[in-house]
């Protein structure tokens, strides 16, 4: 009996039985393969002893603490350290032009080793060659310190040569398939 | 610290510094292990780290937000991860399987390995899978991940890193169960 005493029958309510009840969207399509998912782990060595997930790997001591240190000095500080050539003090590169010459000296002015008799041995070369190898040297000198752009080149060639390998890797490797876009970051 | 918080920091000049102090400490754990995982010496997963963050910082300004924040990283771990394996590779002159071989034997006696017979006799299996088997396997097994992060992780489509992760746990636990 309700307030004004009318009796409710639920046979004459058929709203009641509606489900009230709701679940997330395609939650049924993936109940029968969470079900067969769950029971397969069940039965799995590697789900029933959990000590397996546990890595057999160690760190040093203090590794991460040291490592982010690590991290920030190679990239926030190096960055925070790049001072524009203009920008740099001319002891620097006076130091930079002595170290050249000094190099350079070293190389002209070291002994070379002499033969075994003793002798000079420049005694039977004569001046004009002599005059030719000095100047070709110079020259070998000049074309490295003037010349350094080459070396961008040559590291240039090596990275796009890693590329490739790398691309080439991915190619042959059929356990690769993944389509890494390597520098898609 | 939400990602979206340390995206927006770093692109202030002011606040880029500690933006990236947080990202480091929030996840040089997590891509150590994965590395860890992949080239099992400490040495190596050290190396790879760093440079892992090293990219992160050149490129985080070019990250266009159509994945995670974590998931990209992850994608930068991996990619380098391998690399490492492959100049080891070139460096050894070995084949990648000889490289497994030696892996597998660093795990008997390399330095800072500690585990049971069964933990190690699990990384030995894992390091028999081939490539992207052993990967899905390390990131669903261990570190949990979703399907859909491994799928935008290594570009590949759900179905088939299903596939390898039922092939994967199939094999290993053969290999566990052998003898």
């Amino acid at each position: 009996m309700n307030k004004k005493g009318r009796h409710i029958k639920l046979e004459d309510q058929p709203e009641l039985a509606k489900n009230i009840f709701e679940v997330p969207e395609g939650y049924f399509d993936r109940l029968n393969k969470d079900i067969l998912e769950a029971a397969e782990r069940e039965d799995s060595t590697l789900y029933k002893n959990e000590k397996l997930k546990t890595l057999p790997f160690e760190v040093p001591q203090n590794y991460f603490e040291e490592l982010t240190e690590e991290i920030m000095a190679k990239t926030v500080g190096r960055e925070r350290k790049v001072v524009p050539l203009y920008k740099q003090s001319p002891m620097r590169w006076l130091a930079v032009a002595a170290s050249l010459v000094l190099i350079a000296s070293f190389y002209f002015l070291s002994p070379k080793a002499l033969p075994e008799n003793n002798e000079s041995g420049l005694e039977l070369v004569s001046d004009d060659t002599i005059i030719d190898y000095l100047n070709a040297q110079q020259a070998f000198q000049n074309d490295i310190f003037s010349d350094v752009d080459s070396f961008d080149l040559i590291l240039d060639e090596i990275i796009a040569e890693e590329l490739n390998s790398f691309a080439d890797l991915l190619t042959t490797n059929a356990e690769l398939d993944y389509h890494f876009e390597y520098f898609d970051y | 610290m939400h990602e979206q918080e340390i995206l927006t920091e770093f692109k202030q000049p002011s606040t880029r510094e500690r933006a990236f102090r947080k990202l480091v400490s929030a996840y040089q754990e997590r891509v150590y292990w994965h590395v860890r995982k992949i080239v099992i010496t400490h040495d190596d997963a050290d190396d790879v780290t760093q440079e892992v963050f090293i990219k992160v910082y050149k490129h985080l300004d070019e990250f266009k937000e159509n994945s995670q924040l974590f998931t990209w990283i992850y994608r930068i771990a991996t990619n380098e991860a391998l690399n490492q394996l492959k100049r080891i590779k070139r460096r050894t002159a070995l084949s990648i399987d000889d490289v497994h071989k030696e892996l597998s034997n660093h795990l008997t006696h390399g330095q800072l390995i500690n585990g049971d017979e069964i933990q190690m006799k699990l990384q030995k299996a894992v390091l028999k899978l081939p490539e992207k088997q052993r990967l899905v396997f390390n990131m669903k097994y261990f570190d949990d991940l979703k399907y859909e992060e491994i799928a935008e992780i290594t570009g590949t489509s759900v179905g088939a890193l299903k596939a390898s992760f039922h092939l994967a746990v199939k094999k290993v636990e053969e290999e566990l169960n052998a003898d």
